[in-house]
């Protein structure tokens, strides 16, 4: 003999709405689709229908509980319906295992009706099929215990379907009106049948005119206030424009707003996604391109295929097409900005320069229309690439924030501008110049590739700074920095402070094992030893800097030690470069040192 | 400005920015310069605290680890710049992460694996997630016996607040189900965090590539090419899923998109060259290794391709000779297997190589399918 198990629906309907759901208020969007899929299954035989919703709010006399009744004139369901629709939970089909897999895979499941037992303990539906002239009101009743009842109503109805819920104590805020109507509006504001609330005599209707971009307008200055307002109502923000989205393809409409501040990536694609007008999800993250998060859109898809998460489309050639078509219409609203108000798109500029940067990096197009709009750090100052390519005949740039400081020390005296390209897109952007304009050279610049460029010494000069060359390499040497002589503008620079990219990782690897235990001393070692023995720097002194030339006729070999030492401390603090436990003794016993030598010198100071 | 609102303000601008921007980590390194400069040791230890994080999840794990055992040590010191749990918290990504590193020989790992063990049951945690992370890496240090040994302990040992969370947990089970079980398994194990019900920071960006092999073997394709766009969008921007993109770029080539495949090659050689060598590296050469194979079967003339400047056979013409970049994949991927087989002492990494060069049959398969008509849906 075989036994079924025992399920108690409540502990099911709690377990499934935890998982699949956010709150008790799915309730409100289950009914509401069940009342939107029986009218669209009642107007295909009766096109003329006019489907409605309603919805009531009372207190039951006896308990003075809040009670509400939720009304569709749609389809309804004969007796054997109700008992396929209203008592099962996660049908399965005949198919064989695989298939079934894969339709679960691709599918979607719902409890639908069933959710209402999270916010009442008793459901009745009252329902009569419109199929057939004669069909009977039938009643339905339902509890969490897992046990139904049906039978035929003594009331008889019109074709439809009425469910009427008795508020659990504790869920009282679900049939608040105010509640009521934010989450119809939320679930199924677009909705093209009116939803009523009614209270008493008092009657409103919920969603008055669905979408607005529906509606029809006096001018195009209406249009957008309108919009605004209603973005507004929904978001809580004060958008700084707005403009629509269409695409004919998967049949989308709708309002994508421009955000007043830069969002932060947790915020980006949150966008309102309406599917067949009963919403989809706020955080589909598909259907826009990845660099549309200047915006945030209200849309509805008639012809998109959702999968089972809610939170995005089904990847297949109709969404590409659609995608493309929503990326062009925002393309197009820059565009028209860039062309026609220019002090707008500055504004722009300054919220969403990342956006910008994002679609530039990939849209020729649109990368010649705004990139001189474009601000970016240069060596001198912040400036629009506009302004940088009319004063520079070759476009250089830095790839990171510390070639950047040591250049820019030297870039105006080499009559050089550079471009820090450390942030996001910059050097992508940058890279592309030469192939969408091909106008002007384009080039990334280090410090090594800089010094390489400095005049050598002569013959003789060469001869007098050799042993200072030997000896500054002794010294540096345990500090892995290289050694270079050269003569450059600006004279009054002694040196210039280079390093390679690996520079700042072992250095941050240095300074750790200073702290380390043993086990992570030892893990920390193996890490770097494979560039142990690399030089990461390099100091170049400047043989035109007078300082300089006087170190290096210094025969005496301590205060030689102590000038080249001084001057790599120097140099790692200008680059904000933090001392190691080394370099700082380096530094405090320098100082004594160089203060003992003046005294001891007996020439006195210059204040 | 004063150096602490300078600090503050370049950690501010990094939070700002998403995993894998480069940026991000430039901004808490030049905070932490700051900090370091100043002796500052509450905002160097906050600064680090966020690298610790940011290279983790950017693709710069190197960097994690300098300021971890920074962190670790001044934690030591008794200092109170953050609770225990944090650290611990990121303990277990050095484990898991630190093996993706062939220099760091056996000894060393085994050593941090133990203190990690000591300090998470001084602090009465259960070791659940440390067996986990160690099993991530145990077959190609220790072998097969070591991996389930390390998984069964896992699966008995209790939750408590260290432990990862439960779509984490569950993509290790697909993971482990790619690994040993039919490809239906794989997706029914999936489908939480394929269908969004159960997601996290790093899923479902990871399962969506674990699962393209098993929907090929199952022939769905259609689903294969949907995970494939949906993931390969999630997880473009960030070379920390250099072993996700290899996976793409073998789905691509198994199902014959072979120019799509050279497209991910071309945009994220970046994630490989120039860059500290992980395990992930290993497998991202052997994918574009085997796309070069395939491509070469057919194609006989050169490639055109973009390719970076400090690609060592980068050429000014952009004109590349199929079988000279198909060499020199061959000849990285061969260097770094075996200097992970000499540290781990195995040759577990030439068993991948075999293993994945054993996918021609599958490729065959697929376009046997796809020269058939449907046989209905």
């Amino acid at each position: 003999m075989d036994y079924k198990f025992q399920v108690n629906l409540q502990g099911i309907i709690d377990l499934l709405s935890n998982h699949l759901y956010s709150g008790p208020q799915v309730y409100v969007r289950e009914l509401l689709q069940n009342g939107v899929d029986a009218i669209r299954a009642r107007l295909e035989p009766e096109p003329k229908l006019a489907g409605a919703i309603h919805l009531s709010l009372t207190t039951a006399e006896e308990t003075g509980a809040p009670v509400l009744v939720f009304e569709d004139n749609g389809i309804g369901l004969t007796e054997a319906e109700i008992h396929q629709f209203l008592a099962t939970i996660g049908q399965t089909s005949k198919r064989d295992e695989l298939n079934r897999q894969r339709s679960e895979f691709i599918g979607q499941f719902g409890i639908g009706l069933l959710s209402c037992f999270l916010v009442s303990d008793e459901i009745v539906v009252h329902t009569r099929s419109a199929k057939a002239a004669d069909s009977p009101t039938m009643e339905w009743q339902g509890r969490p215990d897992g046990t139904y009842s049906v039978r035929q109503s003594e009331e008889v109805l019109p074709p439809g379907t009425r469910v009427r819920l008795v508020c659990k104590p504790g869920f009282e805020t679900y049939f608040k009106p105010a509640k009521i109507r934010e989450l119809v509006n939320f679930f199924g504001g677009l909705l093209p049948y009116p939803i009523f609330l009614s209270q008493g005599t008092k009657r409103v209707q919920l969603n008055p005119g669905g979408a607005p971009w529906t509606h029809t307008y006096f001018n195009d200055a209406e249009r957008r206030e309108a919009y605004l307002a209603y973005g507004k109502e929904n978001f809580e923000i004060d958008f700084f424009d707005c403009f629509e989205l269409k695409s004919e393809v998967g049949k989308v409409e709708g309002i994508a707003f421009v955000l007043p501040f830069s969002p932060s990536p947790s915020q980006r694609g949150a966008h309102r996604v309406y599917l067949k007008h009963m919403l989809l999800s706020e955080t589909v993250d598909n259907l826009l391109p990845d660099w549309a998060f200047f915006v945030k859109c209200v849309v509805n898809a008639n012809e998109l295929r959702p999968t089972a998460s809610r939170e995005s489309f089904y990847e297949d050639e109709t969404l590409e097409l659609t995608r493309e078509a929503l990326g062009q219409t925002l393309r197009g609203y820059l565009v028209k900005m860039a062309r026609e108000n220019p002090k707008r798109l500055q504004k722009f500029i300054q919220l969403h320069h990342l956006s910008i940067k994002a679609l530039a990096v990939y849209d020729d197009e649109f990368y010649r229309l705004v990139i001189d709009w474009l601000p970016f750090e240069t060596s001198l100052g912040e400036m629009t690439f506009g302004d940088y390519r009319q004063r520079n005949a070759v476009i250089r740039y830095t790839p990171n924030i510390d070639q950047f400081r040591q250049i820019a020390q030297v870039a105006a005296a080499q009559s050089l501008c550079v471009i820090n390209a450390a942030y996001t897109y910059n050097m992508q952007l940058l890279e592309r110049y030469a192939e969408v304009f091909g106008d002007k050279p384009v080039g990334m610049i280090d410090t090594e590739m800089l010094v390489q460029s400095f005049a050598e010494l002569t013959i003789d000069q060469q001869e007098q700074a050799d042993g200072f060359r030997t000896f500054a390499e002794e010294v540096l040497g345990p500090f892995h920095c290289g050694v270079e002589i050269k003569i450059f503008q600006p004279a009054e620079l002694p040196t210039l402070f280079s390093t390679d990219q690996d520079y700042g990782f072992q250095r941050s690897v240095s300074t750790a094992k200073d702290v380390a235990d043993a086990v992570w001393g030892a893990v920390l070692d193996d890490l770097t030893s494979d560039t142990e023995d690399a030089f990461n720097a390099q100091l170049c002194f400047n043989y035109g800097n007078t300082l300089v030339r006087k170190i290096c006729t210094i025969e005496d070999r301590t205060v030689l030690k102590l000038a080249i030492q001084m001057l790599y401390v120097q140099a790692l603090l200008l680059g904000h470069h933090p001392l190691s436990s080394r370099e700082m003794t380096l530094l405090n016993s320098g100082l004594l040192n160089l203060i003992e030598i003046g005294v001891d010198s007996g020439k006195g100071w210059v204040v | 400005m004063t150096t602490t609102n300078e600090i503050h303000d370049l950690m501010y601008q990094a939070h700002q920015l998403e995993d894998g921007d480069p940026a991000k980590i430039a901004l808490f390194e030049q905070a932490i310069n700051l900090a370091d400069s100043s002796q500052n040791d509450r905002l160097a230890f906050a600064a680090r605290n966020s690298l610790i994080d940011a290279a983790t999840f950017g693709g710069q794990f190197h960097k994690a680890m300098a300021a971890f055992a920074w962190c670790l040590a001044q934690s030591d010191k008794q200092q109170t710049f953050t609770s225990l749990w944090n650290l611990l918290w990121k303990y277990k990504w050095m484990v898991m992460n630190a093996p993706r590193y062939p220099q760091i020989e056996k000894p060393q790992l085994e050593k941090m694996f133990t203190d990690a063990q000591e300090r998470f049951q001084a602090y009465g945690a259960s070791l659940r997630p440390l067996y986990r992370a160690m099993a991530d890496n145990a077959e190609s240090l220790w072998g097969e016996a070591k991996r389930r040994e390390l998984l069964e302990l896992y699966l008995s040992a209790r939750r408590d607040s260290l432990a990862d969370c439960s779509t984490c947990e569950l993509a290790y089970e697909v993971g482990e189900a790619e690994r040993f079980d039919d490809p239906a398994t794989v997706i029914r194990k999936a489908q939480p965090i394929l269908e969004g019900r159960l997601t996290c920071r790093s899923q479902p960006h990871g399962v969506l590539a674990q699962v393209l092999l098993s929907l090929v073997r199952l022939g769905w394709l259609t689903e294969a090419e949907t995970c494939h766009q949906r993931g390969y969008r999630l997880i473009r921007t960030n070379p920390n899923y250099l072993w996700e993109m290899a996976s793409h770029i073998t789905y691509l080539t198994l199902t014959g998109n072979l120019s799509r495949a050279l497209k991910l090659f071309e945009r994220h050689l970046g994630w490989v060259i120039n860059t500290k060598e992980r395990a992930a590296h290993f497998y991202f050469l052997l994918a574009v290794w085997f796309l070069l194979e395939q491509v070469g079967e057919t194609r006989k003339r050169p490639l055109k391709l973009t390719l970076l400047a400090t690609f060592p056979l980068f050429r000014e013409d952009r004109t590349y000779q199929v079988a000279d970049l198909k060499a020199w994949f061959q000849k990285e991927t061969e260097t770094l297997a075996g200097r992970f087989n000499r540290r781990n002492g195995n040759d577990y990494f030439d068993r991948q190589i075999r293993e994945h060069f054993d996918l021609k049959e599958l490729a065959e398969r697929v376009r046997l399918q796809a020269s058939q008509p449907p046989a209905g849906d």
